[in-house]
């Protein structure tokens, strides 16, 4: 029926989950932060869990969550476009109305994509939280960075949203600390300025764009 | 003297003609609502209210974002996470206009609403034409922006204890919680009044056609990008207003009071309340503030950090209201209500039958050359085609022949590679409203009726067309023009809807069948007052009845000098209204004349008619 007002249906029950879930482990939790314990021992490996490579300290367990996430991305986007299932979700997500029509149960498709989504962010977040002491609001901002990435690549294919992912956090990593003949912009932009180009990406779309209206 | 009593005489003609409308239009909920606006400015002077009044207020100022936000939500469909950021950017221009630059309450004030407002319309020009998931999505995004941008450069926000304003004074009075409790209740009951007046009228049925059908409100003539812009835009000034009078009421600008929560919030308070009523928001914030001070009482029992269970509480909050069909509040007791009392049937004057009249200034419309390629099919091939005024031209052709194509190009719904359109010899190569400006003006192939108004209100967006008085601020204001403008749209609607045999204006759209769902796109277009009419399968789904009613309403409306133009594929039909027939295969013209001409063209036959017989 009308597209807006399911949108802001849609806007607002992942939302309401979203804050719903986050006060009960709110509650739950209730330490400022958490320090998890590292599963994988990568301290062990190079000088405490750190190796020089061309000069720059890195740790190992980055390498980890990169080959992680990039296998993620490959598996997520094989299941996209190589299995039944994921074809019928590209199909809803262009369609759903005639996903309907065509007789693909839209409704439990979509909670296997909404249980997929969180199987992943979960994956992301184990694999991330030994980095750095968590917090309950860890991950409204390690979401919002997942967001930014699949809104630079339009939602667009898991492998080409794991590249925009790794060019948002190098781009962050850099605005913290690179330092160019004494100019440097320092760390109080390195959450903003991502998201500002995401927002100016946005916006230049939505201007060249022909106004919906138009389009057949 | 003679002037001037002149002048004196129609103001006090004007003036008893306002009050013998408002005086119509007074109900019962007309005086509940006076009371209760009276009832809420007296409050503080009668009741021992004093130490709660900086609470009072603040929830006042946090309603009226809340009732812009629903500008943008409810009336428009545009999903908006970004009004905790508005609120802020209003309550930070005015901190440090206050603060920095040293201003006095008034022109800070002034500035900090139209900063807002700046940034109001950058968002909406940057988001107009995404769609709703994506708008969404880059509100939020701005909420958060706006929030690490303070928490970032504290040297702007003032770090952890935030900007502290100087004393409010205004001409030398200090600003006391209850004057700020008075002006909120005042800006409040404003802004509900105004959603509450626009909304049935003309700028708002733009918007809710717009919200439900976007192309169909665009092809009826409406402002739809204009619209939409200026009701975010509108959402976000009052959002300001709220944040510039907030931190003077609380003294203080701190960062953590603004951003993705507080949008969250807001968010909640207007979907929880019902988007689509005046006082939905209030009603919904009412209902949160319940929830946190339940929250809490919980929390400070079991040590929590404040906040952290309010979240939560809300979140289920509105899980429950969403599981429960999404309404809001409001909506589903009015709906409760309603069912307990008989409906009051309101009279309503029948208009005389043949309201439509004549076409003033007949102009045939004549198309060359007009091609159109997605990609490697041509869909148009330098197709020529002339509707002459009185009468009716019929387009027909196998499926995919471009018939829908062509009927697009023509009322501006896409742009064609080549090819001219003209009408009383000006070209036509603008967007839908300026050729429905024009005269020209055509239906969709599909129903695309506006599901959530009447059917005398979807009438009212084509008729909203060509006023001049009816825009919101007149609108708002009940000026004499911009009701007289409203009768005259009235008239011609239910005059559209009569002639085209639909004779219940106030059933909603969505009740109708899907025949009559084509009769009252019909009448909407004929709202506009159109001189060429291009109908996309008017037949469809007609039974046998309903088909003689269409055939013969055709034929009035040709009559009338309009010029006709039907796709159709019933050749049965086609052969009892048509004087011309355009036969398309493959996007060119193969054959034209009348039918009888067309059905023994030997290329015709060989494309498609063979199939089926013709006279």
């Amino acid at each position: 029926m009308s597209s807006s007002g399911s949108t802001v249906g849609w806007v607002a029950s992942t939302l309401a989950i979203a804050f719903a879930l986050r006060g009960m482990i709110g509650a739950v939790f209730t330490r400022p932060a958490y320090v998890f314990p590292d599963p994988f021992h990568f301290d062990n490996v190079g000088r405490n869990g750190v190796v020089t490579i061309a000069g720059a300290s890195v740790q190992v367990r980055s390498f980890f969550v990169i080959g992680l996430a990039a296998a993620l991305a490959a598996l997520a986007g094989w299941t996209l476009e190589r299995t039944r299932r994921g074809r019928a979700l590209q199909a809803i997500s262009s369609d759903p109305e005639a996903a309907r029509f065509v007789g693909l149960p839209v409704e439990t498709l979509v909670a296997l994509a909404f249980g997929l989504v969180g199987g992943l962010a979960a994956l992301a977040a184990v694999a991330a939280a030994p980095s750095a002491p968590f917090t309950v609001d860890s991950g409204a901002l390690l979401g919002l960075k997942g967001l930014v990435a699949a809104l630079i690549v339009r939602f667009g294919s898991p492998w080409a949203a794991f590249a925009a992912g790794l060019g948002v956090g190098l781009a962050e990593a850099a605005i913290d600390n690179l330092r160019i003949g004494g100019f440097g912009l320092g760390p109080q932009y390195g959450e903003l300025i991502p998201l500002g180009i995401a927002v100016g990406v946005i916006a230049y779309r939505s201007l060249r764009a022909e106004p919906v209206a138009r389009t057949a | 003297m003679s002037a001037a009593a002149g002048v004196f005489d129609e103001t006090r003609a004007e003036l008893s003609a306002a009050v013998r409308d408002a005086r119509a239009a007074w109900g019962w909920t007309t005086t509940l609502w006076l009371l209760a606006f009276a009832a809420a400015l007296v409050a503080p002077a009668v009741l021992p209210l004093t130490s709660r009044m900086p609470d009072l207020a603040e929830f006042v100022y946090l309603a009226l974002a809340a009732t812009g936000l629903a500008y943008a939500v409810g009336l428009a469909g545009i999903p908006s996470l970004g009004q905790g950021a508005f609120l802020g950017i209003g309550a930070f221009s005015e901190a440090l206009l206050r603060t920095r630059a040293g201003w006095p309450l008034l022109p800070s004030f002034v500035a900090a609403v139209a900063i807002t407002a700046g940034v109001g319309v950058l968002t909406g020009l940057a988001t107009g034409r995404l769609r709703s998931a994506f708008v969404a999505v880059s509100t939020w995004i701005l909420s958060w922006i706006f929030l690490l941008l303070l928490t970032s450069f504290p040297g702007i926000s003032g770090g952890a204890q935030g900007l502290v304003l100087p004393p409010a004074t205004v001409l030398g009075h200090a600003l006391t919680p209850t004057d700020h409790y008075v002006v909120g209740i005042t800006l409040l009951a404003v802004a509900v009044l105004a959603l509450a007046v626009i909304a049935p009228r003309s700028p708002g049925l733009g918007l809710a056609a717009a919200r439900d059908q976007r192309q169909a409100a665009s092809g009826l003539g409406v402002p739809v990008a204009r619209a939409r812009l200026g009701v975010f835009t509108a959402s976000a000034v009052i959002a300001g207003v709220a944040g510039a009078l907030t931190v003077e009421l609380v003294q203080v600008a701190d960062a953590s009071s603004y951003g993705p929560s507080v949008s969250f919030k807001l968010f909640v308070a207007v979907i929880l309340g019902g988007a689509r009523l005046p006082l939905g928001p209030v009603v919904g914030l009412l209902v949160i503030s319940a929830f946190s001070n339940a929250a809490a009482q919980i929390g400070g029992l079991r040590g929590l950090p404040p906040g952290r269970l309010e979240e939560m509480l809300t979140g289920y909050g509105m899980l429950l209201i969403l599981g429960l069909g999404g309404a809001g509040l409001l909506p589903a007791a009015r709906g409760w209500w309603r069912s307990r009392t008989p409906p009051r049937h309101v009279p309503r004057p029948t208009p005389p039958a043949r309201e439509v009249p004549h076409v003033e200034a007949p102009e045939p419309l004549r198309a060359r050359g007009l091609t159109k390629s997605f990609g490697s099919l041509v869909a148009l091939d330098h197709v020529d085609l002339e509707l002459v005024p009185g009468r009716v031209h019929a387009l027909i052709g196998p499926n995919g022949s471009g018939k829908t194509t062509a009927l697009k190009a023509l009322v501006g719904d896409l742009v064609p590679d080549a090819g001219t359109v003209r009408v009383d010899g000006t070209e036509l190569n603008g967007p839908p409203r300026a050729r429905v400006l024009q005269g020209v003006v055509g239906t969709q192939q599909a129903t695309a009726v506006f599901p959530e108004l009447t059917a005398l209100q979807n009438a009212l967006v084509g008729a909203g067309l060509r006023l001049e008085h009816e825009g919101p601020f007149r609108t708002f204001l009940r000026t004499p023009k911009a009701r007289a403008d409203e009768r005259l749209a009235e008239r011609k609607a239910l005059g559209a809807l009569q002639l085209v045999g639909l004779h219940d204006p106030d059933r909603p759209a969505s009740e109708l069948t899907a025949h009559e769902q084509r009769l009252l796109m019909l009448a909407s277009a004929l709202a506009t007052g159109p001189r060429v009419l291009l109908l996309d399968e008017p037949a469809a789904g007609g039974s046998a009845a309903e088909l003689d009613r269409l055939a013969e309403l055709l034929h009035e409306l040709r009559g009338r000098g309009l010029a006709l133009l039907v796709i159709e594929h019933n050749l049965r039909f086609v052969r009892r209204v048509a004087d011309e027939v355009t036969v398309l295969e493959a996007g060119r013209r193969i054959a034209s004349g009348t039918l009888a001409q067309v059905a023994s063209d030997d290329a015709v036959q060989m494309a498609y008619l063979g199939r089926q017989k013709l006279a």
